[in-house]
């Protein structure tokens, strides 16, 4: 997973414009957060990064940042179980 | 003598909350998010005093003005409901006398949500299958919308109230053939129950409370009044990704089949966005995928009678096709079967 690609999906997902998600953005101030986009990024977690990021999980993170790295931790760990 | 299924009818009640309807209430919505997020034009509400029991008798008296049987026919009664008249009694007993059913007659309630109706066909397959009865009505009724608060628009968006009324009959079997209802997977997790859950109104939690003024508080300290519907959204969501695709593979396997076999996919229609993701993710062909939620919304245990009826009629189910009917939700609770389609008319 690569950082543009994460921003990327990010900005489809909360339909906003180009440049407006950065890694510093505070998760839950992204605007149109609401518990239908709540579901909507799990769903694109799993269906665009192939990993499953429990709800909890994803409150704990405060930054666009702290998620991509629990994408990365679950896409190692998902490595290293097959 | 094998269970099949004979023949579905199912009512909404009157009352319709449409999109713009919900937007009234919470103006940072859009009738169109609304649609596009949920699949979901229009949901039914029951009025104050129209109970499960109430949608249960139009529904069933749809079926015998039908033709599809008659009262004295019916051997066995089983009401899938959430939201019974009744601590006690049953239900179903009501029923029994509601609609003029014989005393001879079995009825009895169980307690499931969106899984129901395929536990329902479960039992009646077992009641008739070990020559029991020969007549089972797998009625499905649930009014959510008693529990939900008006602007919680987490939950209001998406359930509907509505009953469905299914006949499941003994007919001579063909070796030859697949069975007509069956085999069945099941599964359960009470690790979810806290996920959609209504806290208050049963004995943990009762609503004596309420009537000295007191209210009921959670362990946050929110106030629960009255019983309340909670929905953690993104945990069942979760739940759907990790359960269904192994639910469908556990009946695809258990059947001996590929999904070349399968003529329809009908699931659970919990919500058309959650729908087309496990769609897509199970690698299911749109073709075969059928939704109808749109005129009715998240109706529980009646979804799957009320889209295998709207299937019938749009002409995509024909006699001898084989559905895969797939059920998950509260409790958490999910189930799976197949059905070779024998309903004519």
């Amino acid at each position: 997973m690569n950082a543009p690609q994460f921003l990327a999906a990010l900005h489809e997902l909360f339909d906003v414009s180009a440049g407006s998600i950065h890694k510093e953005t505070v998760l839950q101030d992204i605007a149109g957060w609401s518990s239908m986009t709540f579901i909507g990024l799990i769903a694109m977690l799993d269906e665009d990064f192939g990993v499953r990021i429990s709800p909890g999980t994803i409150l704990r993170c405060h930054t666009v940042e702290d998620l991509m790295d629990e994408v990365t931790v679950e896409l190692s760990s998902t490595k290293m179980a097959a | 003598m094998q269970a099949i299924l004979k023949a579905i009818e199912y009512y909404l009640p009157p009352q319709v909350l449409n999109n713009p309807q919900l937007c009234e209430i919470a103006p940072n919505w859009s009738p169109q998010k609304i649609q596009s997020k949920t699949g979901i034009e229009e949901r039914r509400i029951s009025e104050e005093e129209e109970l499960s029991s109430d949608l249960a008798v139009k529904a069933v008296t749809k079926l015998f003005e039908s033709g599809a049987c008659q009262p004295e026919d019916i051997d066995y009664l089983m009401l899938c409901t959430q939201s019974p008249d009744y601590f006690l009694p049953t239900t179903a007993c009501l029923l029994q006398h509601r609609l003029g059913l014989r005393t001879s007659c079995g009825a009895l309630d169980f307690n499931l949500g969106c899984s129901g109706f395929i536990y329902g066909l479960g039992m009646a397959k077992g009641l008739i299958e070990t020559g029991q009865v020969k007549n089972v009505l797998v009625v499905t009724a649930e009014t959510y919308t008693k529990f939900i608060t008006p602007t919680d628009m987490s939950v209001r968006t998406l359930f509907g109230d509505a009953s469905a009324a299914t006949l499941i009959t003994a007919q001579d079997s063909h070796s030859e053939q697949a069975p007509a209802i069956g085999p069945f997977v099941y599964g359960t997790d009470g690790r979810g129950a806290k996920n959609l859950i209504v806290q208050t109104g049963g004995m943990r939690k009762p609503v004596a409370g309420f009537a000295s003024g007191g209210g009921v508080e959670d362990a946050d300290e929110h106030v629960l009044v009255p019983p309340t519907l909670y929905m953690n959204g993104p945990e069942i969501f979760l739940f759907t990704l990790d359960a269904v695709p192994d639910l469908v593979a556990g009946i695809c396997n258990r059947a001996g089949i590929t999904f070349d076999d399968v003529d329809l996919f009908l699931f659970h229609q919990a919500n058309e966005y959650m729908l087309r993701h496990l769609r897509d993710k199970i690698e299911i062909p749109p073709e075969r995928f059928y939704v109808s939620m749109s005129h009715c919304g998240n109706t529980v245990s009646s979804t799957i009678p009320i889209a295998l009826k709207e299937a019938h009629k749009a002409g995509r189910l024909k006699t001898g096709d084989r559905v895969m009917l797939v059920g998950f939700g509260v409790g958490y609770s999910w189930g799976a079967t197949m059905l070779r389609w024998a309903m004519n008319t």
